[in-house]
């Protein structure tokens, strides 16, 4: 199962993701709050293209097993509630170690950041995609599928994906090609067959 | 001298999220028989530095029709009162207001720095807070088991109980 945006929204308070105690309501997507050096600079809805890096072993979550060990991505979001927090302190340092925070928030180089605009929601250790504990649901707030071919890449992107990209211009077999987060579909593909 | 007045704010037109949450507590979570209604508005909490209640709810009512902060007079009416209550009245059935926010919502904090900085209110206006102001319309005459009720409805703890506050990112209390 993957949730993706208002699909997430619906797992965090369905109970099924982090799913420790199934069913119980566990952490929540409160609204986007984004800050430097302590001041709001913004809140709530955010669109933006964004970097994600792979934080658990690949074969943690069935939406992830194509990819390379620490994997950078990039994909955009669009939301306004989409901050992974709890009360119950120390809990996402434990679902980290756990493998459940499959994708955090980074720059292009694969460098976490919690801070804005790196983690664009203020999300609790720049958590982007959590899984429950069998790794088989995926809640996750930016949009793969909005980036599963190339050409759906802005060409000023930074870093490697954005460079791809602008090589692909004009070629339209390339820019029909594979995009940076359509490993995550191609994933479960690969573990159904 | 502080004084505080309160300022609920809510929709012309009927109020979709609160009848939504209202049909899902009936037809989905079984709360059919008990709740009759549930209502919604915005609600502000104003800390104002003046001198009685009379001058509070006079400076309530100048920030909530004159300034285009709280108030879009095109789509919301308002109320300023010392207590927030209810707009509608059931005689027949028993009330229970809720008040519910986000933990750490900046929404506060940047009206009261456009109040006290851009619109020139300064200290007059001390502090903000900024909740929803929910209303059950309980066909329950006890008023102490209307309360449990409204506070099972309210609070989600697991995927079939309350519906209104994820602790994990929310406050609430019962209103008045």
């Amino acid at each position: 199962m993957l949730g993706i945006c208002n699909g997430a929204q619906v797992l965090v308070e369905m109970g099924l993701v982090p799913g420790l105690t199934p069913g119980q309501i566990e952490v929540a997507l409160a609204p986007n709050h984004m800050a430097i050096d302590g001041r709001v600079v913004r809140r709530d809805y955010y669109s933006t293209w964004t970097h994600l890096r792979l934080a658990a072993a690949p074969e943690r979550c069935v939406w992830t097993r194509l990819f390379e060990p620490g994997a950078v991505i990039a994909l955009p979001l669009a939301h306004g509630e989409g901050r992974f927090v709890s009360s119950d302190e120390g809990l996402f340092e434990r679902l980290l170690a756990a493998g459940q925070i499959v994708w955090q928030y980074c720059d292009e180089s694969g460098q976490v950041d919690e801070r804005f605009p790196i983690t664009p929601t203020g999300a609790t250790l720049a958590t982007a995609g959590l899984c429950n504990v069998e790794g088989n649901v995926l809640a996750m707030m930016p949009h793969p599928e909005r980036a599963s071919w190339l050409r759906q890449v802005p060409q000023d992107l930074p870093g490697a994906i954005g460079a791809r990209r602008r090589a692909a211009q004009g070629d339209f077999a390339a820019l029909e090609g594979a995009g940076p987060a359509r490993g995550v579909f191609c994933s479960l593909g690969a573990e159904v067959q | 001298m502080a004084q505080q007045v309160e300022l609920t704010v809510w929709l012309k037109i009927p109020d979709m999220t609160a009848l939504t949450a209202r049909r899902t507590l009936q037809q989905r979570m079984g709360y059919g028989e008990q709740l009759a209604d549930l209502t919604r508005t915005d609600w502000w909490r104003m800390e104002l530095d003046v001198a009685d209640e009379a001058a509070a709810l006079a400076l309530g009512e100048e920030l909530a029709g004159r300034t285009t902060v709280f108030v879009n007079p095109n789509k919301h009416g308002y109320r300023v009162a010392t207590t927030a209550s209810p707009r509608e009245r059931h005689p027949e059935l028993t009330a229970v207001s809720v008040v519910t926010g986000f933990k750490g919502d900046p929404r506060a904090t940047l009206t009261l720095e456009a109040l006290q900085g851009r619109l020139g209110y300064g200290d007059r206006v001390r502090d903000l807070a900024l909740g929803t102001f929910w209303t059950f319309w309980l066909r329950e005459p006890d008023l102490a088991a209307a309360q449990a009720l409204a506070q099972q409805m309210t609070l989600r703890t697991d995927r079939g109980t309350g519906l209104l506050v994820n602790p994990h990112s929310m406050w609430w209390r019962l209103a008045g």
